[in-house]
């Protein structure tokens, strides 16, 4: 483990035991965030993402469970720690936000009570000094008259000033790991674009390294450095997220990028991947994306494929080779334009 | 063919929706459309867009009668369909349907998937038997790709396309003119939202319906629209061909709001871009003059005193005092 990655999840496996049998929400993942970079999740509903989020908090309840796998934390591994060394550790060095702010706040305290609370459990400061660094960082995550601010309850406020709250709260202790599931997707493009450029200054001025987890591409093009694309619990392509976007080279993330309406051009008929995710506990028996993919061949009904490198630090999960899928591609292509 | 040669198949004049503010506000009200005048050509998809709050969907349904009105008019087909009463209005309601939002919502849990498309074929006495209506919905069915074995299914036996794709179905089962989509993809995954977007298009080309599509979602809209109305606070703030507002808009709303999506392209990235500040100010207290003056960067004091009025440029109507170039 190098002392440049916050957080190294390595073959992770999550389960949640059903009536109906075993699924694994998160299937052998591996995942790096490195220190101050932005690293993103990228999938649809159901594919792990949060899940994967939710195993690094250790906020899995039952009938889930994670079976397998190593979750260093600064080298250090979260999955030996004991409840009360995880509670320590959260909201204190790892903080998460959520995608609705209004249900992750408490309805019934100001909200500078509750940005307070973590500096109270964590940092035992006296009480002047609790609320002199909740007006700071209300004025750092651009809330404005931040000090009357703080005697207002949640409902008083706008989804995006109760957005920059919960981020308040998150940064308050200067964790070294902020994980931030679907954090704009509840607000409005012109409220969400503020609230990126926050997060992006934070990173800039604290080095905090942050796990972002979004379905939105444009999200993750502007916001990260490397990219993982999740789909039915597994990793199925991971890159830089220039080379990413140049690059793509995993049928499932270049169908789901096709089948987005750009803003920048027009195209007379989206590509829509065929058919729906698969069930978890129903997977295909090779490749989980073999039903839906247009490349797939007898080998990808059977056998489940290996990450492969086929670019320095970019690793699909796919037998095919780059050059087949490129052509195959443009065939298609020509064929939906004509 | 040019936008403004098309017939016209609906016209809203000077429409306006308050609601009224219950509880320690009484006796104000929420401005949710002020004012808003508008024309829907035949065949055409006319695209509402803004943020939340900015009265979208109250203005789609109030232009079908599905809300009364405070004020204004709504022509269709050259009649006053407001101001109807409600027989007289029924013949032209089956014209008119709309797709909503949310397909978990909107579709009865008891009833099956036969029974919910039947439904407003029933109601309006289309068909004479029971046997050619069940036609009816197969054929329906087919047209919007729902395996004809799931005839018997209920709603929570299909996934969130699915359950949109029966929606559709019940809204097309009357030949409507018009059809509302109501935020019709916000609630699927990307790859299933390209599937119910090219199926609205083929079946809009296959019927010749007109398409009044409200959404947040601005790349969606580039994709779908002819025209595009942008509101902001309860009012259109520009309208005009889509093209033209996506490439030239003139208003500075449209401008930011175009700005602030995020592009799936990193290259793309502007670094220290201009961001709206501030947030949407209250629908119950809009503020004097441009509504969107406390947010807009060219705002001056002429702004905070004057309404700007309409005015027209290039085919494309916009209320601002400082327009941009375009």
């Amino acid at each position: 483990m190098s002392k440049a990655n916050t957080l190294e999840i390595q073959h992770l496996r999550t389960v949640f035991h059903t009536r109906h049998g075993d699924l694994a929400a998160v299937n052998d993942v591996s995942l790096t965030v490195p220190k101050g970079k932005i690293v993103g999740i990228v999938g649809e509903s159901g594919c792990g993402k949060s899940m994967t989020a939710m195993s690094v908090m250790q906020l899995i309840r039952k009938p889930g469970e994670i079976v397998s796998g190593k979750i260093l934390f600064n080298g250090e591994d979260l999955l030996t720690k004991t409840p009360r060394e995880m509670q320590a550790i959260r909201g204190d060095r790892i903080s998460m936000i959520f995608q609705e702010p209004m249900t992750s706040l408490n309805p019934v305290y100001t909200v500078g009570h509750q940005v307070e609370e973590a500096l109270r459990i964590h940092e035992h400061l006296p009480k002047e000094e609790l609320q002199r660094r909740a007006i700071e960082i209300f004025e750092a995550v651009g809330i404005p008259e931040a000090k009357e601010r703080l005697a207002s309850y949640p409902h008083q406020l706008s989804g995006g000033l109760r957005q920059r709250v919960m981020i308040g709260m998150a940064m308050i202790c200067k964790p070294d790991l902020l994980i931030a599931d679907e954090p704009t997707t509840a607000l409005d493009v012109t409220i969400e674009a503020q609230i990126l450029a926050l997060m992006k200054k934070l990173r800039d001025e604290n080095g905090t390294s942050i796990l972002l987890i979004t379905h939105n591409m444009g999200v993750v093009a502007k916001m990260c450095d490397f990219v993982y694309v999740m789909y039915a619990g597994r990793v199925m392509e991971q890159a830089e997220v220039f080379e990413l976007f140049r690059n793509v080279q995993h049928p499932y993330t270049a169908g789901l990028l096709q089948s987005i309406p750009r803003i920048d051009h027009v195209v007379d008929r989206l590509y829509a991947i065929p058919g729906v995710v698969p069930n978890l506990l129903h997977l295909p028996d090779g490749c989980s994306f073999c039903t839906r993919c247009r490349y797939a061949d007898d080998r990808c009904f059977s056998t489940m494929p290996e990450l492969k490198e086929i670019a320095p630090e970019h690793l699909i999960r796919c037998f095919s080779t780059n050059s087949a899928l490129a052509q195959a591609a443009e065939q298609s292509e020509e064929v939906q334009h004509a | 063919m040019p936008e403004n040669t098309k017939p016209v198949l609906l016209a809203a004049e000077h429409l306006v929706k308050e609601f009224p503010v219950e509880g320690a506000k009484k006796g104000t009200v929420v401005h949710a459309v002020s004012d808003v005048s508008l024309t829907l050509y035949e065949g055409e998809t006319l695209a509402l867009v803004g943020e939340s709050g900015c009265g979208k969907s109250t203005l789609g349904r109030l232009l079908i009668r599905l809300l009364p009105q405070t004020s204004g008019k709504v022509l269709f087909a050259g009649q006053d369909i407001l101001s109807m009463k409600e027989k007289a209005f029924a013949p032209y309601r089956r014209q008119m349907q709309i797709i909503f939002q949310d397909p978990y919502a909107s579709l009865d849990p008891r009833m099956n998937v036969t029974q919910i498309i039947e439904e407003p074929l029933r109601a309006n006495g289309v068909g004479k038997t029971k046997a050619e209506r069940q036609e009816k919905v197969l054929a329906l069915m087919d047209l919007v790709g729902i395996p004809r074995e799931y005839a018997k299914r209920f709603p929570h036996q299909f996934s969130g396309g699915q359950r949109q794709r029966i929606g559709i179905a019940r809204a097309i089962a009357l030949d409507p003119k018009l059809v509302v989509c109501d935020e019709p993809v916000s609630a699927l995954d990307v790859s299933i939202q390209a599937q119910v977007l090219n199926l609205l298009k083929d079946l809009q080309e296959q019927k010749h319906m007109t398409y009044l599509f409200i959404s947040h979602d601005l790349s969606v809209v580039r994709h779908i629209s002819n025209r595009v109305a942008v509101m902001f606070l309860g009012k259109i703030c520009e309208i005009g061909p889509t093209e033209e507002i996506y490439l030239h808009p003139i208003h500075p709303y449209t401008k930011f709001l175009l700005a602030s999506v995020p592009n799936p392209d990193p290259t793309k990235r502007s670094e220290g871009e201009a961001l709206l500040t501030g947030d949407i100010p209250s629908p119950v207290t809009p503020p004097s003059g441009c509504r969107f003056r406390t947010r807009c960067p060219f705002a001056d004091a002429r702004c905070a005193e004057e309404e700007p009025k309409m005015q027209e440029r290039d085919g494309r109507r916009f209320a601002c005092h400082h327009p941009l170039a375009g």
